[in-house]
């Protein structure tokens, strides 16, 4: 059995990384460090987590529905959601392109919704199934969340630039709104799981 | 007066309690168990992080002032600062999505700079700034909302994806923005927690 700061009374700030001895009433206190707030376990960590992932969830639904861009032209005007903004870019030959925004928009989205899920399931559950495992996606979730921003950042260059009045224009979608809002719950969602409970069942701690 | 315990590290993502072991130059220590970085052994951390983010933040004033890129089409010419992309949004009724485009491409990364310079500069000096603890917390907790790499992708899918409608000239700022990326890595890369905290305990905050 390993030994854990938990379990030897000790608490390790989750800013400046100091440990200290963890006072005797309370369940969360001061850093004498660096003065961040410091708790056994971040509180709520599973409840807000749920939350937050769920209203992630419901939002892909409107933000892959909806339209993220309408581009206009004398040719008339169209609206493209992301996946049939992927498919045109595909059938148009940027075959890298389509690959970047559709890993970007639609795998690395879903992966984190479920990542997300199946650590909290498990934890939930006390699981003590594969924890290296669990604490390697979740690092890689981590690492890789933020790059589900870029097609809102190619958006907004693009409506930024293409504002020919007469001839082409592009106006962001309403989808937008929806997936921006996804981007940021999943990540609120990541940053609130205490990766430490995966492996809590496995201490067999009890706090 | 709470005891604190200098010899032994607790992994940030498993808890598990290890003892410290001294590291050679670059070293990283890595958790026992669960793999996760716990510290590393970065010489001169301090002095090279402040040289990062002082060449970071010259780059960071290039980046925002000049155009990221323009584009002819039709005799025309329009152009756009990272700013202007997330105003531009604004201007389309889109003010929550223009705002997070400015947060994480231009305000987190402002503050983590101007942060950083405003903690590392004294602390170079022998002072110990106002406010260092906030400051520190606040550095810490902006990190992963800044998104400058991110922004620098979507320019460049922005950019090949305009090449087959018009002609696209890539500004000074595109070449800022990949200087600035590559400055504020190595920066993030030489900054030491302990480091820090040890000249501040040199300094008797």
């Amino acid at each position: 059995m390993m030994p854990t700061a938990a379990r030897h009374g000790l608490l390790l700030c989750p800013r400046c990384e100091l440990l200290s001895r963890r006072p005797p009433h309370g369940m969360s206190f001061g850093c004498p460090r660096c003065g961040a707030t410091i708790a056994v376990r971040k509180p709520h960590s599973v409840l807000r987590a749920w939350m937050l992932l769920s209203l992630a969830s419901i939002l892909y639904i409107p933000a892959n529905m909806l339209p993220v861009m309408e581009s206009g032209s004398i040719f008339g005007t169209q609206d493209d959601t992301i996946l049939s903004g992927v498919e045109f870019l595909w059938r148009t030959g940027s075959w890298g392109l389509a690959v970047i925004i559709f890993v970007a928009s639609i795998v690395i989205p879903l992966a984190k919704l479920g990542i997300v899920a199946f650590l909290l399931a498990t934890a939930q559950g006390r699981s003590v199934w594969n924890p290296r495992a669990r604490a390697r996606m979740h690092r890689f979730m981590t690492l890789i969340g933020r790059w589900s921003m870029v097609d809102i950042f190619v958006g907004s260059m693009l409506v930024a630039l293409v504002q020919f009045k007469t001839v082409a224009t592009i106006h962001p979608g309403p989808g937008a709104i929806a997936f921006g809002a996804v981007v940021v719950l999943t990540m609120l969602a990541s940053l609130s799981f205490d990766p430490r409970l995966t492996w809590d069942p496995v201490d067999r701690f009890h706090a | 007066m709470t005891t604190t315990f200098e010899r032994l590290v607790a992994c940030p993502e498993c808890d598990c309690l290890q003892r410290e072991v001294a590291l050679p130059e670059q070293g990283t220590a890595e958790c026992v168990r669960c793999g996760a970085e716990l510290y590393r052994n970065q010489p001169q951390s301090l002095d090279r992080t402040l040289a990062f983010v002082l060449g970071a933040a010259v780059l960071f004033l290039v980046a925002n002032a000049f155009p990221i890129m323009s584009l002819d089409a039709q005799g025309l010419r329009t152009s756009s600062t990272i700013t202007g992309a997330a105003w531009a949004l604004h201007e389309e009724g889109m003010t929550s999505v223009g705002l997070l485009v400015f947060t994480t491409a231009v305000l987190v990364p402002a503050l983590e700079v101007f942060l950083l310079l405003y903690l590392l500069v004294p602390l170079r000096g022998g002072v110990i700034p106002r406010g260092l603890r906030l400051g520190f917390r606040i550095v810490d907790a902006l990190e992963p909302w800044g998104m400058v790499e991110v922004f620098m992708l979507g320019a460049l899918v922005a950019l090949s994806k305009l090449r087959h409608i018009a002609t696209v000239h890539p500004g000074e700022a595109l070449y800022a923005m990949a200087g600035f990326i590559l400055l504020l890595t190595a920066a993030a890369a030489s900054f030491e927690k302990r480091a820090f905290w040890h000249r501040v305990a040199e300094l008797g905050a």
